[in-house]
């Protein structure tokens, strides 16, 4: 925040001695005008192969050769017999230097933030390096003009009686030196914030004294304390951007000074404050109407629905998403949802997939199991799994039916993962017929595990018997939370997982045909338990 | 009489002739246009409105391209809100055949999983991303369907070439996979079991899927390549490395830019240094078209290091194409973690 405030006071300190003459001169958009041909320097050095944050000195040094080209032509124009008011002048400048500007990046990358970045500047990442740079150029600035301070006053306040030739250097002087702080004055607050620094601080000390003194005294106090103020704002109290609220917090202290000045003299005292009252009653009507003449609400149902026939795919998964919280409504959105089953998005159809997963419409469930078949093997899944919510008797059929078909290992699983947690023992011969397959065997074969009771084994294959003796207390144990029915299913895949491991033998098909025996012999008996997720036998 | 009528008739039913000229394809961005001359080859001749290195977000075409587009017979977008612009280029175009709807229109992102969906979607100032994070070409899983999106859409246009798209895509396909899993691994498992692989990589079980079937040793790619980036914490500017940071484990943890257009406020700028800070972020992703005063900022107070990250094919001469985009995104990431 230090850093901020205190770049913040620095241009308030040049800027308001600046501010006095500019206006003085009625130049006001001399600043715009240097600051957008500074701007335009800097695109120009980048345009040479300069980088912007790697090559700062060099920049800087082009912002100010196109700054003084501007300067002279300021100088030139001002002097002579005005056909085209200097103002206009000005004026045909800026938009010159910002059309030029706008040239140069198109082809550039750089080209909106650039843009934005010159208006805007970036005072909340200045660092003290520039800061200190900056207090020392304004210093040298300021210096000159405390040291030749007749003349310029001269020459903002006075006749142009002096020669023609002495004016225009001094002019130029004093353009150039305005230029060297526009320069760096943009670079780290932008052109809005140095032009209000600028123009709002010194034309509310006009208001109130003739005298140059007085007006700077008024002008750096008023802008300094409004800083302040700013900066502490938005750093500790509104979360709000610094710059723009400088700018609003100056606009509003003019405004303040016009009432106050207006109050002070008694003459126009009465007058002022009627001006006040009718302002403030027409802003209270103004906002009041904008307010009441706002947009209502939409019903959120109404909303979704609207989102389900957007144009965007995106906004069609969010329709989804807000009906899946309206499930009480289920009955009138399910037509809407059921149509983005044939979307052309495959995710909006997996999501509607999902949404619809729990309806327990038979319609549904046969539209979601007709993508068992989709060529996709994620929409196949999608399908896999929102019937495997579903409460509809059918469903397990139709998932072992498809898994039967499916060629895709992994789509195959999910499928039967989803009938498994139906309880359907079909699930588990196919997870049989799985272990045939080598490299679906070892999935097939830890769900097998984890989902079936069963006595495991004591003798371990091919088992060398001294690796037995040393291991065979371990392994004593690992077997015991296997042949233990209080154990679950994840204490015995995890028993399971070691015993494995330990014997370095990997899987082989003979431990399928242990569990085989143990289903055939007891398939009739068993019963699915859906706390447990596992058959059981009776 | 009756014969000449019939003959008429079919040739109106023959299938038309093998076209002589490429196909006129436009597309918004730098790596929709690579992915469209992948599938195409010869058959298309392609053109990006985006100049190298642009924003995609904000880009005003010239012209030479607005009268190119108008010319177009298929139009490739990212979509998803990202080019905004875009709808100014096909009102002007005049060009029936581009317009969203039309077969020759192409959004690319279509089936792809979305993040960062907003709960319910309201026009929040400043919200440039209301219908998801549309920068899906950072995960090369995306660039897939990116590819299968534009051979679908080429097909219609030019039935005559389907064959050669749907071959030229295959081949893509398997480019993608060695590159993401490395030659090695996808030799090993065989293309056509590929996408078993790349499901159990969406899963976050590739690992494990690999370590069953003792392969793990044998992955390669970008994939081996970024578990030395896994868990790694970084800052971005914008949020344009949601689908990369996903696919490759690695973790945004801020960004920078609080509302796009808008300047940053103070409390804001102090929570990202925060939050570099805690979780020892290393990297700030400062794509390459954004200001750097905000990323030398937090890098002047952190110590973290400000990488200029190209995100686009050719937006720089060292990323011709699709490959060198990924490679410099993971080297630049890795280069800073040490």
């Amino acid at each position: 925040m230090e850093k901020t405030l205190v770049a913040c006071l620095i241009l308030t300190g040049i800027h308001v001695y600046f501010g006095i003459h500019v206006i003085a001169r009625r130049v006001i958009f001399v600043d715009l005008a240097l600051a957008q041909i500074a701007a335009l320097g800097t695109v120009v050095g980048v345009a040479m192969g300069y980088e912007v944050g790697k090559d700062p000195s060099a920049l800087y040094f082009y912002s100010l050769a196109l700054t003084a080209a501007g300067a002279l032509v300021f100088a030139l124009t001002r002097m002579r017999i005005e056909r085209i008011p200097h103002e206009a002048s000005i004026g045909i400048v800026y938009c010159v230097a910002f059309a030029a500007t706008l040239l140069l990046l198109a082809k550039s990358p750089l080209g909106p933030s650039e843009i934005d970045r010159i208006l805007k500047g970036e005072i909340l990442f200045v660092s003290w390096p520039t800061v200190l740079n900056t207090a020392l150029i304004y210093g040298g600035v300021g210096a000159f003009h405390l040291v030749f301070r007749r003349k310029f006053f001269a020459l903002s306040f006075g006749g142009e009686s002096q020669a023609r030739t002495h004016e225009i250097v001094w002019d130029f002087l004093f353009y150039l030196s305005f230029g060297f702080v526009v320069t760096s004055s943009v670079a780290i607050a932008g052109v809005f914030l140095v032009f209000s620094y600028l123009v709002i601080p010194s034309a509310g000390a006009m208001l109130f004294t003739d005298r140059l003194g007085a007006r700077l005294a008024i002008g750096w106090i008023g802008a300094g304390a409004v800083s302040v103020a700013g900066v502490w704002l938005s750093h500790k109290v509104w979360d709000l951007p610094t710059s723009p609220l400088i700018v609003c917090l100056l606009a509003g202290a003019l405004l303040a000074a016009v009432v106050v000045h207006g109050l002070m003299s008694a003459s126009t005292r009465r007058r002022t404050l009627i001006r006040l009252a009718a302002a403030g009653g027409g802003l209270a009507a103004l906002a009041g109407g904008l307010f009441l003449f706002r947009k209502g609400e939409e019903d959120r149902f109404e909303h979704a629905l609207h989102l389900l026939e957007a144009r965007s795919g995106g906004e069609r998964l969010t329709g989804l998403r807000m009906l899946a919280e309206l499930a009480e409504r289920r009955a009138e959105w399910r037509p809407h949802a059921l149509r983005l089953l044939e979307d052309e998005d495959l995710q909006v159809r997996r999501d509607a997939m999902a949404v619809l997963a729990t309806d327990p419409d038979p319609d549904v469930a046969a539209r979601i199991a007709a993508h068992l078949r989709h060529p996709q093997p994620d929409v196949r899944i999608a399908a896999a799994r929102a019937l495997g919510r579903s409460t509809n008797p059918a469903a397990g059929d139709a998932l072992l039916a498809a898994a039967a078909q499916e060629e895709e290992v992994d789509v195959q699983l999910e499928m039967i993962d989803a009938a498994l947690e139906k309880g359907l023992p079909g699930a588990v011969d196919m997870l049989f017929g799985l272990a045939a397959d080598p490299l679906a065997r070892l999935d097939a074969y830890k769900r097998l595990v984890t989902h079936l009771t069963f006595d495991f084994p004591h003798a371990v294959h091919g088992g060398v018997e001294g690796w037995w003796q040393s291991h065979r207390e371990r392994i004593r144990e690992l077997l015991a939370v296997l042949d233990d029915p209080e154990s679950t299913s994840d204490a015995k895949r995890v028993a399971f997982e070691e015993l494995r491991g330990m014997s370095e033998r990997g899987f082989e098909p003979a431990d399928v045909d242990v569990v085989r025996d143990w289903w055939n012999r007891n398939r009739a008996s068993v019963r699915w338990n859906p706390d447990r997720h596992r058959f059981e036998v009776k | 009489m009756k014969q000449t009528a019939l003959l008429s008739l079919a040739f109106l039913v023959l299938p038309a002739q093998d076209r002589k000229e490429p196909v006129e394809v436009v597309t918004t961005l730098g790596h929709l246009k690579w992915a469209a001359e992948q599938v195409g080859g010869d058959r298309v001749r392609v053109i990006a409105l985006a100049a190298p290195g642009q924003d995609p977000h904000y880009i005003v075409p010239t012209p030479d391209l607005q009268r190119r587009a108008a010319r177009a017979e298929v139009f490739v977008q990212v979509g998803r809100g990202l080019e905004l612009w875009a709808k100014n280029v096909l009102d002007g175009s005049g060009n029936s055949k581009i317009q969203p709807g039309s077969p020759g229109h192409v959004t690319a992102s279509t089936s792809c999983e979305i993040l960062e969906l907003p709960k319910e979607l309201s026009r929040e100032w400043g919200d440039i991303h209301p219908e998801g994070n549309p920068h899906v070409w950072l995960d090369p899983l995306n660039m897939r369907i990116v590819a299968s999106n534009i051979a679908a859409a080429l097909s219609k246009v030019d039935p005559g070439g389907a064959e050669t798209y749907r071959k030229n895509l295959e081949a893509l396909d398997r480019r993608l996979w060695e590159a993401m899993f490395g030659a090695d691994l996808v030799s090993s498992i065989g293309v056509g079991r590929m996408g078993v692989v790349e499901r159990r990589l969406r899963a976050g079980e590739l690992e494990e899927y690999l370590k069953d079937r003792g392969l793990l040793e044998k992955l390669g790619g970008w994939l081996a390549r970024a578990r030395a980036l896994r868990g790694a914490k970084v800052v971005s500017y914008h949020k344009t490395y949601a689908y990369f940071a996903r696919r490759f484990g690695i973790e945004v943890v801020a960004e920078l830019e609080e509302r796009p257009g808008l300047p940053p406020t103070a409390s804001h700028r102090d929570r990202v240094v925060e939050l570099t800070k805690r979780h020892g972020a290393k990297a700030i992703l400062n794509d390459n078209f954004y200001p750097r005063a905000a990323a030398d900022y937090v890098a002047r107070e952190t110590g973290a290091k400000v990488i200029v990250a190209a995100i686009d094919v050719g937006a720089s001469e060292d990323v011709p194409d699709y490959f060198r985009l990924i490679d410099r995104l993971i080297d630049s990431l890795a280069e800073a973690m040490k």
